[in-house]
């Protein structure tokens, strides 16, 4: 009996071992990436981010919802840091699709303004491929406005109805287009530009917008 | 019937001195970086109650229970975390608003004593600038702690007040902290951080920007 009772305690170690060799393997799935190659022989990649079904909902969005506060998730997910100066910073963080409508990973658009020179940080985080830091001049102030004091939600001018007046499309980027400040994984070591086009497909009479955000990357590998 | 008795115990006891291997193997680094002095760097002290997705845990970190919640729930997107942290101002520096995401990490390994998410930050000061930075936490200690402390029936009680989670990060990955505007246009360095758990909430973090060169950059 105590030959069972050896066997099994080896056995129950060696399972235990094998658990911890093979476990976990948490690869997420890689969508195939849609690039065109450029003649120069740089590549094209374009992500999109549509509004407002792509904006995730933080647990203050959810809580700010749930009261019926005037401002709903989709109109007011953004966080706004401001100072007595009126300088602001305002984030906001979307899901991410690819050219063809897939969701591969999310991002976050980090806008500083008030200030002599509106700029925007973009962060695209594609859990199967890796990450691209992004950097732009905006070409007009898009951070969310808000008073002096505590991080307050507010509403994006570009998600806004007036923003839209007279126009359709709108290229955040300001003229130049933005860098690629680092890229990790399969976007590391990469150099490039991007830039960043708004496009609205509907306004609602209460003054809500849909459209689609449009990031175009152009990447190379430095020489 | 006695036989059958001794191979479920020896089975038992087996797993258990396992993964008492496993959790104390010594033939394994956690590969924590070294920590900060006084002084060095810019640390911040933060919480992040808004968050959505991946919590730190042992059991979503293990992938279970992870990418059930709304927005999140898409297969490229289910090891994700995702929050937004105002950094705290401290004398002359100003507050900071941070976007932090957070996945899990591919390579982890119970048998290399990996348990951890890559890190990607985006951080603005107003009218000052702006940086990224990406990192990896492993979370392994602290894991394997609560493992300790729930067999031990001690619960977070159990736990060390605080551990430095920022490691070296798996191959093919990195971790450094690059500045793209304002004051902080071209800072290159690094980050770490400490996670706080506490009995009663959230954990608290500190987060430290380590500049390569902090004559050149932010005081």
């Amino acid at each position: 009996m105590s030959r069972v009772f050896f066997g099994s305690l080896a056995a129950g170690i060696a399972l235990a071992l094998a658990v911890a060799l093979f476990y976990p393997a948490a690869a997420p799935p890689r969508l195939p990436s849609l690039i065109s190659v450029q003649p120069d022989g740089g590549r094209r990649e374009e992500f999109l981010v549509r509004w407002p079904e792509d904006r995730i909902a933080l647990p203050a969005d959810l809580r700010a919802a749930r009261a019926g506060a005037a401002a709903a998730t989709d109109s007011a997910g953004t966080l706004v840091l401001a100072d007595s100066a009126g300088r602001r910073v305002s984030g906001e963080v979307f899901r991410l699709r690819d050219a063809g409508g897939n969701v591969v990973g999310v991002a976050s658009r980090v806008t500083a303004g008030g200030g002599a020179r509106p700029v925007a940080d973009w962060m695209l985080v594609i859990p199967g491929r890796g990450a691209l830091l992004l950097h732009q001049a905006d070409a007009t102030d898009l951070a969310a406005r808000a008073l002096p004091g505590p991080p307050r939600r507010a509403a994006s001018p570009a998600q806004q109805v007036g923003f839209w007046s007279g126009r359709r499309e709108f290229r955040a980027t300001a003229p130049g287009g933005g860098t690629v400040v680092h890229g990790t994984r399969e976007f590391a070591g990469l150099t490039g530009s991007f830039t960043e086009t708004w496009a609205v497909d509907g306004k609602a009479a209460d003054g809500a917008t849909r459209g689609s955000i449009r990031l175009v990357t152009l990447l190379r590998q430095p020489p | 019937m006695k036989r059958g008795l001794a191979a479920v115990a020896g089975l038992l006891l087996g797993l258990v001195a396992g993964f008492a291997l496993v959790l104390a193997n010594p033939l394994v680094s956690v590969g924590v970086l070294d920590g900060v002095a006084d002084g060095a760097g810019i640390t911040r002290r933060y919480t992040m109650p808004d968050v959505a997705g991946l919590q730190v845990g042992l059991g979503p970190l293990l992938g279970w229970g992870r990418g059930n919640e709304a927005g999140l729930a898409d297969p490229a997107t289910q090891g994700v975390r995702i929050g937004i942290a105002v950094l705290p101002a401290s004398g002359t520096e100003p507050a900071a608003l941070a976007v932090k995401v957070s996945v899990l990490s591919p390579q982890n390994s119970l048998w290399r004593a990996r348990l951890g998410v890559l890190d990607y930050w985006s951080i603005a000061w107003p009218g000052e600038g702006s940086a990224f930075a990406t990192g990896y936490s492993n979370f392994w200690e602290l894991c394997r702690d609560l493992v300790i402390a729930l067999v031990s029936g001690q619960g977070r009680a159990g736990l060390a007040p605080a551990y430095a989670v920022s490691a070296l990060p798996p191959v093919d990955d990195d971790a450094g902290l690059f500045g793209s505007s304002g004051r902080y246009a071209g800072l290159r360095g690094s980050i770490r951080e400490t996670l706080e758990p506490r009995l009663d909430g959230p954990p608290a973090w500190e987060l430290t920007l380590l500049p390569e060169e902090p004559q050149a950059g932010p005081p």
